[in-house]
């Protein structure tokens, strides 16, 4: 009896996706696996504005997956802001650059197991005299710039009490809001606080003095599809344990978020 | 001197001192050189350092106001493209995309009242821009500045106050734009003053460097420095006052904090802007200085390493010039000698002369004509042979040199000695470049030399003692013999006075007299008694003159001197010879080879009774005795012959006829050939010696009292005459004889009159028998008669009748009328059974004790049979246990006693059977029937109670005499034993429980050790004391003595009885006494029989003793007159121990009894092999040659002992000898022989023992 019952309820559960198909089918059957990507973050997935070539972990990590999967791999720029539609809209199989797990886009997106983890970084710019540490942000007259549609934009939105917030439309208006001294600090994580260290002669780190919010990095997919999901959950856990994503991990010096199992 | 030399000798300091500073003014000189060049190189570092950051500083600033212009032209054609119709606030935000460092962009009505802005909040605003940068009148497009204002936007904006630093500021600027239709657009901007910060921060090209961005009025708008507030606003005068005359340059102001610094600034070329940038001097020039430390560090260690090389070069040059100089020095010296007196020569290396001197000539004969480019070889003469010549070149090949007497050729002919030395000059290349030959004429030095030498050999090997001193005697030369003879080396003595020779024997005067003889120039002669450095003396005869000098004055004064001392000795051995032969003791006779005597001693006179005069011209024969016979003087006289001497005793004949003996030795006197020329007779008198000798046998044999034989020759005596009885078949009696009464004699008339007793009736005892009989003495009162060749028993009864007749029959003793009787015991022998001579006499004795039981003076025949039957028969216990009721049993007691002090310390009760019939009857007669009866315990039980009883009688009668009871083992172990003892004692409350003392056997305590040990302690705690009785027969460990508390040891009589003849028993005897002294426990000996047994035992160390020697057990009744009279045998007074290295004089002593007995044993027939025959075998022959003669070699006994050891031997010898030609019987016979000799080997063994035991009296008793 029991035995016939678990039946009905594993039927139930892969019934959806059997009665559609699944992505999985789909991508094989094209020969092709659409992966989002954000451009402009540095170290896991960027175009390179003078190569136009893209780099970072997360590159390697979808040509692996390509490879894995024996299809030929397309890229589809998509942004933090633009997410939860590309993929829900179907734009792209998987959303491949470091996707931060948060309760809104669990609520519309399916993560695979976390692979990386970063807490919450403020750039500033070096002759800032107002922000000396971490603790010198939220106070009265602070500006804090945040990326429309990045998950530091919640969590200021939360963790603010007395400073002010200042939403900015793209990542590159953050930048300026802090250049031009509109805004005193904006958020990020540790890969786009590298990239401003790396990049510009003005910016300038400010790490939390204790954690402050850890945000765990995954890729995400669309809900449901079961097959789809274990497929790229086995081609992470072989990545995993052959070494692929560890190489991939210092090749892009991320050793310091990687999660450790 | 020379002019030239003294320059020369000075020149070489002023060359050195010159050299030398000249050296020091060139090292001053580069030294300086290098400090000035680089110091110069220095200053123009520093110099190109200033200009080269001044440039850098313009560069620099030149980048900075390129930026500044760039970024203002930007802002203000971002604001000149602005359109103020379409213009909102989404336009001028688009606007601000390319100029980063814009916050806002503002657009201003002509109130100046902000109509748009890219911040909303800045709306509405008025901005004072009248204020700005540069002045304008009117509206013109030019960009102008304001003040810096804190804050981030107009909206917030406040002037920058003097005293707070703004954390957010921006510079705003206006510029009014011409529209088309002559409109005017005004316009601000707030720009980010941040941005141009970073940007200067970062691009400073020195740390500690500031930049500033001035209004051009001078007003600071921003400062790299954080702490320099811009919001001062200062003016700075300086800048305004270069800049009005040049719009860019540089000067060096001093800071307020003293600091020089290198300002450079530079206006804008467009805009209102100046700026400034200020370097540090000290930083600018920082590396410049540490370049400078590390050049100047280079510098100077390079300096310092090319000075201290030139210094060494220097110094090396130095030496080589010296070394020039002195080369120069050597050449002009060469030049010099080379005309001195000693003939040179030079050769090239193969010996061609190159150059020859005067002097060569001179004492060669060889001109250089002569000698120059031939061959050396002109020279050699036939004095060397060519090894010599070889040897040479050898030399000066090997050592660079040679030097030599050398016999050259003269050129006359003749050879001469030359001393030459000849040197290999060397060059470069250490080849031999020449030969330097010098040569000095020695002729006239040789002669000298070997006059001189034959003088010194006269000296040195001088058999006479040279010595020679300076005027004042102070020893300058002494020759070998000297030292021989003094045993002073020569550098001992050089400078000494011969004085030191002196012994102190020659008289001052003596001296005095050499001195003035000597001192008159005389010589002087005669004998010295001087002193060896060895200290021994020694004779000289010196013969003392001065010496000389052709002027007359005195230079020395040399003695010769020849030892004398041997002369000296001859004669004083010759002397001493005169003064021995005249004073010996010894009687000397010396005649010629055929025997006439020649000459003779005082002593001779004295021995012999013949004057010297009588004597003289006669044969020696007139001393003869006649004692000796033909044989004997044949057998010395080849000995005399073959080994030149002969000693021995002879028996010769007095002047008044009298015979002596004397020991004489003959020596042969031998002359060059070997032929007998005289014989020298030594003698001496040995009667006495001889008396000694018999008196001594007298002693070991026979009763000094009495004269009869004692207990030693008894036994022998005794073993005689039972072998002569069973050769004979006859029966002998032994008759043991007991005075009654005696000791009555004794304390009544005091010892003398016992004595004199005694010595009466010893002659009238002995009277009684026949001449065969033998009467001997053991002590005391007791004799014992060995009756000879009786045909039965009952042939002896005439002869113990005369005997109690004899010892009954009154004895007048001065006034007194002394009466006793005899007891006698009687025994005969053959008996059935084989007994020996021992059993005999203890069968008699046994007797003996009936005979006085049974009344006294009688005798009392000893039953064989009834012994036997009463041993044999195994009486039962009906008989004992009716004896016991019937009050049949006695005890007898034998006192114990210390035998130095002579107290009576305690008595042993034992038992004895009053038989009805059988009359007394000794314990082992019936006590072993009934040994495992109970009837043992009730008999031992009776023993205790009825010794209580009699203690408690003594006491009563006031004698305190500790007793002791056998007790058995099978007693011992009853389990109540302990509380039967108690009962005893407490029927008996006057006796202490500490005077009684229980003897337990040895063997049956360790039957059960754990029991015996318990009930020894159990008795220990009411008082009674225990007593291991025959101690050393149980095979006693030291555990077992450990464990058993008893407080006194009892030797086991055979060991006492065996001690003097025993080695082995003497030595468990010494090992008991040890070890009981070792467990503190008492000791006491059983079986003391004869004197010598008290006296070995107290020189062990054992005082108390008990056994027939000092009384045997005796009835009650007679015990308190015992205890009164009893004295100790005067020779155990003096008797003590002995040292533990004495002691070996007592187990010598023994040793030399054990091999006396086993003589006897072995001729006997009861020993298989007879003792060593070699009197240096034997155990006291070893220790005589040993210890003995060590130890007491001086003892005069000594050699009495040792002569009585030999002679002992070889009667030994002879006794084996008749033995083993079948005359046992003789050899047998004969052992009275050796005992009479071993008796006197004793005697004499005592004097030893007596003086060792530190008993000096004793000694002299003995002696006497």
């Amino acid at each position: 009896m029991s035995r016939i019952f678990a039946l009905l309820i594993l039927m139930l559960s892969v019934g959806p996706a059997l009665a559609e198909g699944s992505r999985l089918e789909r991508v094989i059957a094209t020969g092709e696996v659409r992966v989002c990507i954000w451009p402009d973050y540095y170290g896991i997935s960027y175009r390179n504005p003078k190569t136009q070539q893209l780099s970072g972990i997360d590159v390697d990590m979808a040509e692996a997956l390509a490879r894995d999967l024996g299809v030929r791999l397309q890229f589809v720029d998509s942004s933090f802001a633009r997410l939860i539609d590309d993929i829900n809209d179907n734009r792209c199989d998987i959303a491949m650059f470091a996707i931060g797990i948060t309760a809104a886009r669990v609520d519309k997106l399916r993560f695979t197991r976390p692979h990386l983890i970063s807490d919450i970084y403020a750039i500033t710019s070096k002759s800032n005299r107002r922000i000396k540490s971490w603790d010198d942000i939220d106070k009265p007259g602070v500006v804090v710039a945040v990326a429309k549609g990045t998950l530091h934009e919640p969590i200021m939105r939360e963790k603010l009490r007395q400073a002010t917030l200042l939403v900015t439309a793209t990542t590159q208006g953050r930048e300026q809001e802090v250049e031009s001294g509109r805004a005193d600090v904006f958020m990020t994580d540790f890969p786009f606080s590298r990239r401003m260290l790396e990049t510009t002669d003005w910016a300038r780190l400010v790490a939390p003095t204790s954690t402050f919010h850890p945000t765990p990095y995954a890729y995400a997919m669309q809900q449901g599809d079961d097959r789809w999901y274990a497929r790229i959950e086995r081609f992470m856990s072989d990545a995993k344990r052959n070494g692929t994503l560890l190489a991939a991990i210092r090749r892009h010096k991320l050793d310091p978020i990687a999660v450790s199992d | 001197m020379r002019p030239e030399s003294a320059s020369s000798a000075t020149a070489p300091l002023w060359v050195g001192l010159g050299r030398r500073s000249t050296f020091a003014l060139v090292a001053l000189l580069v030294s300086f050189a290098a400090l000035a060049a680089t110091g110069y190189t220095l200053w123009r570092l520093r110099a190109e350092a200033l200009d080269r950051q001044a440039e850098m500083a313009a560069m620099t600033v030149r980048a900075f106001e390129d930026h500044l212009t760039q970024s203002l032209n930007v802002i203000s054609r971002t604001l000149a493209t602005l359109d103020d119709d379409e213009l909102d606030s989404g336009k001028l935000k688009q606007a601000l995309r390319h100029t980063p460092y814009l916050r806002s962009i503002s657009l201003l009505d002509a109130a100046s009242t902000i109509i748009a802005s890219s911040e909303p909040r800045n709306v509405g605003l008025r901005i004072p821009s009248q204020t700005y940068m540069p002045p304008l009148s009117g509206p013109a497009e030019v960009l102008r500045s304001g003040m810096l204002v804190d804050g981030r936007d107009f909206y917030d904006g406040q002037p920058v106050s003097a005293s707070l630093t703004p954390t957010l500021s921006f510079i705003p600027v206006s510029l009014d734009i011409a529209l088309n239709n002559q409109r005017w657009m005004h316009t601000v901007a707030s720009i980010n003053a941040d941005y141009f910060l970073n940007f200067y921060s970062n691009h400073l090209p020195l740390p500690g460097s500031v930049v500033q961005l001035l209004r051009y009025d001078g007003s600071l708008l921003l400062d790299s420095m954080e702490k320099s507030s811009p919001a001062s606003l200062l003016s700075n005068s300086e800048i305004a006052r270069r800049i009005s005359q040049s719009e860019s340059g540089r000067f060096e102001e001093k800071l307020e904090d003293e600091r020089v610094a290198l300002t450079t600034y530079r206006s804008s070329r467009l805009y209102p802007f100046i700026l400034v940038l200020r370097q540090d001097k000290e930083e600018i020039l920082a590396s410049w200085r540490q370049e400078s430390i590390q050049t100047l560090a280079i510098v100077f260690s390079t300096l310092v390493t090319l000075l201290g090389l030139a210094t060494l070069y220097f110094l090396r040059f130095q030496r080589m010039a010296r070394a020039h100089e002195e080369s120069q020095e050597r050449l002009r010296i060469a030049a010099i000698a080379f005309d001195a007196q000693e003939g040179m020569v030079v050769t090239g290396p193969n010996a061609e002369v190159l150059q020859v001197n005067p002097a060569f000539t001179q004492i060669t004969g060889f001109s250089p004509q002569d000698a120059v480019g031939r061959q050396l070889d002109f020279l050699k003469s036939d004095r060397h042979d060519a090894a010599f010549y070889q040897r040479l070149d050898q030399c000066v090949r090997e050592n660079g040199t040679w030097t030599g007497e050398l016999f050259c050729r003269h050129k006359d002919g003749s050879t001469r000695p030359l001393l030459a030395t000849i040197t290999a000059v060397r060059d470069h290349a250490d080849a031999v470049s020449h030969y330097v030959g010098t040569l000095i004429d020695i002729s006239e030095r040789k002669a000298a030399e070997e006059e001189l030498l034959t003088l010194s050999r006269a000296l040195e090997q001088n058999p006479a003692s040279i010595i020679i001193t300076d005027p004042s005697g102070s020893i300058q030369y002494v020759n070998p013999r000297f030292e021989t003879v003094t045993g002073y080396s020569l550098h001992e003595v050089i400078g000494q006075n011969p004085r030191l020779l002196s012994s102190g024997e020659t008289s001052a005067a003596d001296y005095k007299a050499m001195w003035t003889t000597i001192s008159s120039g005389a010589t002087w002669q005669g004998e010295f008694r001087n002193r060896r450095k060895d200290g021994t003396l020694f004779w000289e005869h010196a013969s003392i003159s001065p010496v000389f000098n052709d002027e007359g004055t005195l230079l020395h004064y040399v003695g010769i001197k020849e030892d004398i001392s041997a002369r000296k000795e001859a004669e004083q051995k010759l002397h001493l010879a005169a003064s021995v032969f005249t004073h010996a003791r010894e009687g000397i006779l010396i005649t010629s080879a055929d025997g006439t005597i020649i000459d003779a001693n005082d002593a001779f006179g004295r021995i012999t009774g013949y004057q010297r005069e009588e004597v003289l011209g006669q044969n020696p024969r007139i001393l003869n005795s006649g004692r000796q016979e033909k044989s004997y003087y044949t057998e010395m006289w080849q000995s005399l012959h073959d080994v030149g001497y002969w000693y021995g005793e002879v028996w010769n004949r007095h002047k008044n006829g009298e015979l002596y003996a004397v020991m004489q030795t003959i020596s042969t006197i031998r002359d060059a050939q070997g032929n007998p020329s005289q014989y020298v007779a030594l003698f001496s008198d040995i009667t006495p010696l001889k008396e000694h000798e018999r008196q001594l046998e007298r002693i070991a044999h026979y009763d000094a009292l009495t004269l009869l034989p004692n207990r030693v020759l008894l036994a022998d005596r005794l073993h005689q005459a039972m072998a002569h009885a069973q050769r004979q078949n006859k029966t002998l009696a032994v008759a043991y004889l007991d005075l009654d009464g005696f000791k009555g004699v004794n304390d009544r008339h005091g010892h003398k009159a016992g004595d004199q007793l005694l010595v009466a009736l010893s002659t009238r005892m002995r009277q009684a028998l026949r001449d065969g009989d033998t009467l001997a003495r053991l002590g005391g009162d007791e004799f014992v008669a060995v009756l000879l060749d009786l045909n039965d028993a009952s042939g002896s009864v005439p002869m113990l009748s005369r005997l109690l007749a004899a010892a009954a029959q009154p004895v007048q003793v001065g006034d007194l009328v002394l009466q006793v009787s005899a007891s006698i015991g009687v025994t005969f022998y053959p008996q059935s059974e084989d007994v020996d001579a021992d059993q005999l006499l203890r069968q008699s004795d046994q007797a003996m004790y009936q005979a006085k039981v049974a009344g006294k003076n009688r005798y009392h025949v000893f039953d064989a049979e009834l012994d036997r039957s009463v041993r044999g028969h195994h009486e039962n216990q009906k008989r004992l246990r009716r004896a016991l009721l019937d009050n049949e049993f006695v005890l007898h007691y034998q006192p114990k006693v210390n035998m130095r002090t002579g107290t009576l310390i305690g008595a042993e009760a034992l038992i004895r059977w009053q038989h009805p019939e059988k009359g007394l009857l000794l314990p082992d007669v019936f006590l072993p029937t009934i040994e495992e009866h109970p009837l043992a315990i009730d008999l031992g039980e009776w023993v205790i109670d009825t010794a209580l009883s009699q203690m408690q009688s003594w006491q009563a009668a006031g004698l305190d005499i500790p007793v002791s009871v056998n007790v058995g083992a099978r007693q011992l172990q009853q389990p109540d034993f302990v509380e039967r003892l108690t009962t005893l004692l407490a029927a008996h409350p006057d006796v202490p429980a500490h005077k009684l003392e229980l003897e337990v056997l040895e063997t049956s305590a360790l039957e059960d050790l754990a029991r015996a040990s318990q009930v020894i302690e159990a008795c220990r705690e009411i008082g009674v004391k225990f007593a291991l009785d025959d101690f050393g027969t149980g095979y006693s460990s030291l555990t077992y003595l450990k464990r058993l508390p008893v407080t006194r040891l009892k030797i086991d009589q055979s060991f006492v009885r065996g001690m003097l003849d025993d080695p082995d028993d003497l030595a468990i005897l010494d090992g008991v006494i040890g070890l009981a002294t070792a467990f503190r426990r008492n000791v006491i000996a059983e079986g003391v029989e004869a004197v010598e047994h008290g006296e070995m035992l107290l020189q062990l160390g054992c005082e108390c003793a008990q056994g027939y020697g000092i009384a045997r057990p005796m009835p009650v009744s007679e015990f308190p007159a015992w205890v009164a009279s009893w004295r100790p045998p005067a020779a155990w007074q003096y008797c003590s121990s002995v040292s533990r290295e004495d002691l070996q004089l007592l187990f010598v002593s023994v040793e030399h009894r054990a091999w006396v007995k086993a003589m006897h044993n072995f001729l006997r027939g009861d020993q298989r092999d007879p003792p060593t025959q070699n009197p240096h075998e034997c155990r006291f022959g070893a220790w005589l040659e040993g210890d003995g003669f060590s130890r007491h070699g001086n003892h005069p006994a000594f050699p009495v002992i040792q002569r009585l050891h030999e002679e002992i031997h070889e009667q030994g010898a002879v006794l084996l000898q008749l033995y083993q030609h079948g005359k046992k019987q003789e050899a047998v016979q004969r052992l009275n022989e050796v005992d009479s000799r071993q008796a006197m080997l004793l005697q004499a063994l005592k004097q030893l023992i007596d003086q060792a035991s530190a008993a000096p009296q004793a000694a002299t008793h003995l002696l006497a």
